[in-house]
């Protein structure tokens, strides 16, 4: 179920039952009326437990929020923690030394200002500095997250990049397998990195990314072969 | 009437908006890391900047600042960002009105701009700001959106903002006359510019129904 809603409509709520409020909804303090904040389609969904409701819209700036897998920048070493931006001019969030696999005091992490990290999102309070960690917390493995060696950040809206990780009808990435080899990290919060062999490719590759952006699906793979064309000689049928 | 959002790439929430002959660009950026002085402990910092279509910015755009500060801060869910800052630019192209004398049609632009940038932008909005010029002609006739031929001929001017919640207006955020009026004016400027802002509404409205349907 999904409708378009404006900042300040009414939702109905079944107000006997529990209430979730994902992004976009705000229980304001002050009247205590649950209301949306954002333009986008609304989503309800009920569960046993209540009703779940959000709404689906899209932005360019990242607000931290639990669990999200993001794309950051180390801009800071301190003691026992990194300061990382997860975008620009944003509030940096921290990277604890001992959010890292096999950490202990002895053995500090390697980073170095200008590094790039695949982290996940632990900690998100909004009076407080929001926390990242490297290392899956449930059982101390690596779990696909640290550092981004080489590769390039490409730059994207918040919507885009969730379509991409999260929805698995999405084309793009498919297509893009066809014409080469590549190793990408998606982070939620509009950052996109990604490695291939040649700096040709990757040069391809961003491109199409960036521009696929905004368009309908029919048309990426008309794209995509044409950036590949231009920096390629030969292409396969 | 015409909005475009989505105008300026490196900002992240944009609107070109022309009415008549009056144009402005607005870049609101949102929300980031304030400077030391503008940090509040509770809530959004607003910084709005105004820059005319020509020279340098004067204690008019300073005024102009102010209203359209006073407009826009109600609607901000400014408590769901504690010690952060949104910082709000609106650029204007084409005044549409003999600067030194008014300034009616340029806060109006800029209100309405910033509504459509902000949800362009994603910030926590209570509700949408929408605002409109009515003027009173010399002959008693009710004008809206008026150009600027007719607000150097008219016995009063008056600027209405509403904060619209729930698809209503909910709220008046401003009301700002000049010139010669009296109560019973006041009161059919009123309803006079609660239908147009419904109208304005109807049309913020399509227009956002058709952006995300684009997507």
């Amino acid at each position: 179920m999904s409708t378009l809603v404006i900042p300040g409509d009414e939702i109905s709520i079944d107000s006997e039952r529990p209430v979730v409020l994902g992004p976009g909804m705000y229980n304001d303090p002050v009247t205590q009326r649950i209301v949306p904040v954002n333009a986008g389609l609304l989503n309800i969904s009920d569960s046993k437990k209540g009703q779940t409701i959000y709404v689906e819209y899209d932005s360019k700036r990242y607000s931290p929020a639990v669990g999200d897998l993001v794309v950051g920048i180390i801009t800071g070493a301190f003691g026992d923690s990194y300061r990382v931006s997860l975008s620009s001019f944003s509030t940096p969030v921290s990277l604890s030394y001992m959010a890292f696999p096999n950490a202990s005091k002895k053995n500090r992490p390697t980073l170095v200002i200008g590094d790039l990290v695949y982290a996940r999102v632990c900690n998100a309070e909004k009076e407080l500095e929001a926390e990242i960690e490297c290392v899956d917390s449930t059982n101390g493995s690596d779990a696909g997250f640290g550092l981004l060696e080489n590769g390039m950040v490409i730059e994207a809206t918040l919507g885009f990049t969730r379509s991409l990780l999260f929805n698995n009808e999405f084309p793009l990435l498919r297509e893009l397998a066809q014409h080469c080899k590549f190793e990408i990290a998606i982070g939620v919060n509009g950052k996109i990195w990604i490695k291939t062999d040649e700096v040709k490719e990757t040069i391809a590759c961003y491109r199409s990314i960036s521009d696929c952006q905004g368009q309908p699906q029919e048309k990426f793979q008309e794209i995509i072969k044409n950036y590949f064309l231009q920096v390629t000689n030969t292409v396969e049928e | 009437m015409d909005a475009q959002t989505g105008y300026l790439e490196n900002v992240d929430g944009s609107c070109l908006y022309s009415l008549n002959s009056t144009k402005v660009i607005s870049a609101v950026t949102g929300p980031v890391e304030p400077k030391a002085r503008q940090e509040l402990p509770t809530q959004l910092a607003l910084e709005i900047n105004i820059r005319p279509a020509s020279g340098v910015p004067t204690t008019r755009e300073v005024n102009i600042q102010d209203k359209v500060r006073a407009i826009i801060t109600p609607i901000l869910a400014s408590y769901k960002y504690p010690r952060q800052l949104c910082q709000i630019t609106l650029q204007l192209l084409q005044s549409g009105e003999t600067e030194p004398y008014f300034h009616a049609l340029e806060l109006i632009a800029c209100v309405n701009s910033t509504t459509y940038a902000l949800v362009d932008s994603g910030i926590a909005l209570k509700g949408i700001a929408l605002g409109t010029t009515v003027v009173i002609s010399k002959d008693n006739q009710l004008i809206t959106e008026p150009t600027d031929e007719i607000l150097k001929n008219s016995k009063s001017m008056h600027v209405v903002a509403y904060m619209i919640e729930n698809n209503k207006p909910s709220n008046l955020l401003l009301m700002d006359s000049y010139g010669d009026f009296d109560e019973n004016d006041i009161l059919k400027i009123l309803e006079q510019s609660e239908i147009k802002v419904n109208q304005l509404n109807k049309t913020f409205r399509e227009y956002m129904k058709e952006k995300i349907n684009n997507i």
